[in-house]
């Protein structure tokens, strides 16, 4: 019924402002709490182990369609992107509007200032976003749910894409739904050309999005040889786009 | 006859357009004529693929197993861990300190292995491809039947162990090393080594892990093959070692594998990693500012002069400049005379 309320909203809005209305208007923009902080080339690079996730298999990575899944919970959504050439990197907080409460995504806007070109030519796996939710822009959350990149936002059935930083060991991953507690073992492979920013992307295949967003957990073990280590994640699934 | 002064009085006609036009016409004609015998040395020489030998040492390697009957490992007195100890069919030796294995492991095509180096032991891996499901390794221990494995493996070897075993094999696809990317987060435990491995160990044994698994040092070195008349004889090509810089991996890209073998190095640090592949298949990552990823070559031209194949057709050219040249001098001395 909310989302029905936004949409409204926003048919009334665009019918006053005498804007055509098209399906992806809707998408609310999200706006960057101060400047983009992003690098090219002299990257401020920061250890991580999972550095990206997303749902969708699209080839390229669009700079001027990011867009990020959102749960109702007003917050700040802690956006950090890194290339896997290790080249690009970026680190910066959005402030959720109000006006996509309740909506299933949004949109970050201006993703990048300054480095467009760049990241035109990036294929969807040589970059790797992650996005979480926070309660202020210090970004410091324990048990932050985390946000997919959207690569296709009309996707129903998609495939979750997770970016992982090893440092060459093995890894194997696991996604649980919290709803059902089905559990699916992801696929990982080692992506080609230079492995800095991440070396390995797990992928789980033919998550079908429900008519509620939902949450998962994924699993990740990592092993050296000698002993493994057990991470934890929670992700929000969102809701399938409507119509 | 008349065509044939038709052509002269063609070519006379253009040379003395030339002439007239271009005066110091004579260097465009030797430019044409040069380029016409360079190209056709180029075209004919120097195209063999190369071949490169590598000798590097690393503490990590790892391949796809592109000829079982090749890649058998038969591994003395190797630890298993306490999670392994289930999948071996009973085999090995157990007492209250862990379990030990003697037998031949035969990893299947398409399987990954990987031998990883740490301080005082190594660790080889043997793991099936994600969209491969039922057994890949074949164990046997001598006398017994077969036992199969379908899970992942690992084996544990002291170097003292380790040196006693043949080489081990390096036949596939591959990489040596690994970039040294971003590094993961540590975890706390890392250096608090199993139990059951430091109980195994040889009593002056200092153990240590490696967690960077990098490429430490090592050449390459070029080989030319020659492409005329015989097919593809290796021959060397002087001064075209690489320095491989360390930290950055080695690859072999389309399928092409690597052939080799890997010991423990005699510095007692890493592994030594002998093998030969093909150069223009074989990629250096190294981290750049930029561009990360390098091919090994030697030019066309280094090539050609070098190819022993190529050297008949190097020394007619030689001799026939050098006789031309004196034909030239002695019909100029003729057509002036005794007295000059």
């Amino acid at each position: 019924m909310k989302m029905r309320g936004l949409l409204l909203g926003v048919l009334l809005w665009h019918g006053t402002a005498g804007g055509a209305l098209r399906a992806e208007q809707t998408v609310a923009t999200a706006a960057p709490l101060g400047e983009v902080n992003e690098t090219y080339g002299r990257s401020d690079v920061a250890g991580g182990d999972l550095v990206g996730l997303s749902i969708g298999s699209a080839e390229w990575f669009d700079p001027q369609n990011v867009r990020i899944a959102v749960s109702p919970k007003d917050s700040v959504l802690c956006v950090s992107a890194i290339s896997r050439d290790g080249l690009y990197f970026a680190r910066t907080p959005y402030q959720k509007p109000p006006e996509a409460f309740g909506a299933r995504e949004v949109r970050l806007t201006p993703f990048t200032v300054k480095f467009e070109d760049q990241l035109s030519n990036f294929n969807m796996s040589d970059i790797a976003l992650l996005a979480l939710q926070a309660s202020s822009a210090e970004c410091f959350e324990p048990d932050a749910l985390y946000l997919p990149l959207l690569e296709q936002p009309e996707a129903t059935i998609v495939r979750l894409n997770a970016y992982f930083n090893t440092g060459n060991q093995d890894i194997a991953m696991t996604l649980t739904d919290d709803g059902s507690g089905r559990q699916t073992a992801a696929r990982c492979s080692k992506p080609d050309g230079a492995r800095i920013g991440y070396d390995v992307i797990c992928r789980v295949y033919g998550l079908k999005l429900g008519n509620q967003g939902r949450t998962v957990t994924l699993d990740f073990t990592l092993d050296d040889g000698l002993q493994t280590t057990p991470l934890s994640y929670k992700i929000l699934l969102p809701s399938a786009p409507e119509g | 006859m008349a065509a044939d002064r038709d052509i002269d009085s063609g070519l006379a006609h253009w040379l003395g357009k030339l002439r007239t036009h271009y005066p110091p016409y004579h260097l465009l004609i030797a430019l044409v004529i040069s380029g016409l015998i360079f190209g056709a040395i180029i075209l004919t020489t120097g195209w063999g693929s190369p071949m490169i030998a590598l000798e590097v040492r690393s503490n990590f390697v790892s391949y796809t197993v592109g000829r079982p009957a090749i890649a058998a490992i038969a591994v003395q007195d190797a630890v298993v861990s306490d999670r392994d100890r289930a999948l071996l069919c009973g085999y090995g030796k157990t007492d209250e300190k862990g379990t030990r294995l003697t037998a031949r492991i035969m990893p299947s095509q398409g399987d990954i292995v990987e031998y990883v180096w740490n301080k005082g032991f190594a660790i080889i891996r043997f793991r099936s491809p994600p969209e491969k499901t039922g057994p890949h390794l074949d164990m046997q221990v001598q006398k017994q039947p077969i036992c199969k494995i379908d899970s992942e493996l690992s084996l544990y070897l002291f170097d003292a162990n380790l040196t006693e075993m043949p080489p081990l094999p390096l036949v596939g696809p591959g990489q040596i090393g690994a970039e040294l990317g971003m590094q993961p987060v540590p975890s706390q435990t890392k250096s608090d080594l199993p139990t059951w491995l430091t109980q195994q160990a040889p009593a002056d044994a200092e153990l240590g892990v490696s967690n960077t698994r990098l490429l430490l040092d090592g050449t390459a070195r070029v080989y030319g093959r020659t492409n005329l008349g015989s097919d593809g004889n290796l021959y060397p090509i002087p001064d075209s070692d690489f320095n491989l810089p360390r930290g950055s991996r080695l690859t072999t890209v389309d399928g092409t594998w690597l052939t080799g073998t890997v010991t423990l190095a005699t510095t007692g640090e890493g592994f030594d990693v002998r093998a030969t592949t093909e150069a223009q298949q074989l990629r250096l990552y190294r981290i750049g500012s930029q561009e990360q990823a390098e091919t090994f070559a030697t030019g066309v031209l280094s090539r050609a002069f070098r190819d022993p194949s190529a050297a008949p057709i190097l020394l007619f050219v030689g001799i026939f400049v050098v006789v031309v040249q004196i034909l030239l001098a002695l019909a100029a001395i003729e057509k002036k005379g005794p007295e000059g």
